[in-house]
């Protein structure tokens, strides 16, 4: 073979295998691995559901967890950008552009999406800001009190009516056992479409003074609950971010 | 209703992060003619420019106060709970450049940041505009933060009886003051130049030479120090006064009004000027949340004064 054409057969290998060897590298570089397991001593403090607490123990992600579960995992290891979207399984992000291409987005967002390259696929993760309205609780639905430091010890009452976004007031006056600081609580509903598990959770419920309403205390994003999954594209009710040991 | 036992009192425990830095210290008495000021509230909080930017960016000074804001944002709705179980009204304004818009954003290079990626930077930012929201804070809109106006709960001034309030842009040059015919260009050119910086303050981490915290931006002073001290009146800006004073002489905002307080400046400034007549006005500039301050107005029936909220040690 002469020459010339021994240089360019061989400058064609070299250059496919270094696009080869760059793409890989690239493609690694944007795969999310675990980072760590989430603190189970914090995730304790703030759920005091047992399924989640079991679902946590045996590495498995599930809506109604709060986001610092995900944000731990992943979080560092690939920034997720927080898009803001339209409601619980919309991709579209939510955008405005006026003058010279300055944009802008409602200053109040409440449902986000987060997108993660895992080494199992595209994981889409929908979390919103927690509010009886956003949530659709109503008059007639059920609230679980569930002891943080006990977690076999529930009270219940049925909601007597929304006061306002932040704040329900209960047919039953809370026990004094069941007063704290902050109040871990379950929703059931009677009938939710948007909701087939029936059930919403919520991390940090304030008791007033009147022992019957309950007021949702102001938190930032890491306690915000997941509300859907997606695994490539397809719904899925839990995500293991690895093989339970 | 005095601002030192109604408002920087609750119970016997009086919050010592808040101090008085205008007026030597003392509240501004509220000459008797006028009173009362407010229309429907009896105590008004007025928090200036806040200039929350990115977390973590080497441009955003605004976290060096973040903790401060949050808690004075406690103490506000503690008091605020207070006054309403005795029938009395507190209501919080925010006197806009509460975001900065101006800046690029990170998530998407090329574009200036939006709310959403700002909130989202910092638990404590997402928690301190969280708080903000259950306080009913009245919001108005600055010329960091204009396209909010597009939103129904921003507003370019607000009214509470003789009291007038609005960002303070009104007399600025064209390059800070939205609508003038050269806004524009000077906007873009102004994002150019801070991803040009962005772009050299991320070289500069990722090799070390500087902190991801540390705090630089041209034309920006640093919020690492902490700044409590009322500057000398006689730098304030005759321009942004002599201004917002003929609009009160001239009674432009209406006839009853007296009192006006602006943000915008980042430099608190307070002068009553009153006439044997029972006339006069009272101009606050109620300072900032960024360059290392933490100020904030409160004005009652009685008194007002622009206070300093310390940070945590």
């Amino acid at each position: 073979m002469p020459f010339r054409k021994r240089f360019i057969s061989h400058a064609i290998q070299v250059t496919a295998f270094s696009i080869v060897i760059l793409s890989v590298g690239s493609s690694c570089k944007q795969t999310c691995e675990v980072l760590k397991d989430p603190d189970a001593a914090h995730f304790r403090n703030v759920v005091a559901s047992k399924m989640l607490r079991d679902s946590l123990a045996t590495a498995r992600l599930l809506p109604g967890m709060p986001y610092f579960v995900i944000d731990e995992i992943y979080g560092n290891c690939n920034p997720p950008q927080r898009r803001q979207v339209p409601c619980i399984g919309s991709r579209q992000r939510i955008e405005d552009i006026e003058g010279w291409g300055r944009r802008y987005s409602c200053p109040k967002p409440m449902i986000y999406l987060d997108v993660y390259k895992t080494t199992m696929g595209e994981l889409a993760v929908w979390y919103d800001f927690p509010d009886f309205y956003l949530m659709n609780v109503s008059a007639g639905d059920t609230l679980f009190l569930i002891r943080k430091d006990d977690p076999g010890r529930v009270f219940f009452s049925p909601v007597e009516f929304l006061a306002n976004a932040g704040s329900v007031r209960l047919k039953e006056k809370v026990p004094p056992a069941f007063r704290s600081d902050t109040l871990f609580g379950e929703i059931h509903y009677r009938e939710n479409r948007d909701r087939p598990s029936g059930v919403s959770y919520w991390y940090m419920l304030e008791l007033s003074s009147d022992e019957r309403t309950v007021t949702l205390k102001q938190i930032g994003f890491p306690l915000y609950p997941i509300e859907r999954l997606e695994l490539n594209g397809e719904p899925v009710q839990s995500f293991r971010w690895r093989t339970a040991q | 209703m005095k601002i030192k036992d109604g408002f920087m009192q609750r119970g016997k425990k009086t919050n010592k992060r808040i101090e008085i830095i205008s007026n030597n210290g003392d509240p501004t008495p509220i000459p008797k003619s006028w009173r009362p000021v407010q229309g429907s509230s009896d105590v008004l909080v007025v928090i200036p420019d806040v200039h929350m930017y990115i977390r973590h960016s080497p441009q955003d000074n605004f976290w060096f106060g973040a903790e401060a804001l949050s808690n004075l944002l406690d103490h506000v709705d503690a008091v605020k709970k207070d006054l309403a179980l005795k029938g009395k009204t507190l209501r919080v304004y925010q006197l806009g450049d509460f975001f900065e818009m101006r800046f690029g954003s990170l998530a998407t290079p090329g574009s200036n940041s939006t709310p959403a990626e700002i909130r989202m930077s910092d638990p404590q930012y997402d928690l301190i505009v969280n708080q903000m929201d259950y306080l009913r804070t009245h919001l108005l809109y600055g010329n960091h933060d204009f396209e909010l106006r597009h939103y129904p709960s921003f507003r370019f001034g607000a009214l509470e009886g003789k009291v007038y309030m609005e960002h303070g842009f009104s007399p600025s040059p064209w390059t800070e003051s939205p609508g003038r015919p050269l806004w524009e260009p000077a906007q873009l050119m102004f994002k150019l130049e801070r991803e040009i910086e962005s772009t050299f303050l991320n070289l500069a981490v990722s090799v070390n030479a500087i902190k991801r915290d540390e705090h630089f931006a041209l034309g920006v002073k640093g919020g690492e120090t902490e700044v409590d001290q009322y500057p000398d009146e006689s730098t304030y800006s005759e321009t942004q006064k002599n201004y917002y004073v003929t609009r009160l002489l001239n009674r432009v905002d209406g006839p009853d009004v007296k009192i006006c307080i602006i943000g915008h400046t980042h430099q608190p400034y307070m002068k009553l000027n009153q006439t044997a007549d029972g006339g006069g006005w009272l101009f606050a500039d109620a300072g900032a949340w960024t360059e290392g301050r933490s100020d904030f107005v409160v004005l009652t029936d009685e008194e007002t004064a622009i206070c300093h909220y310390k940070r945590a040690n």
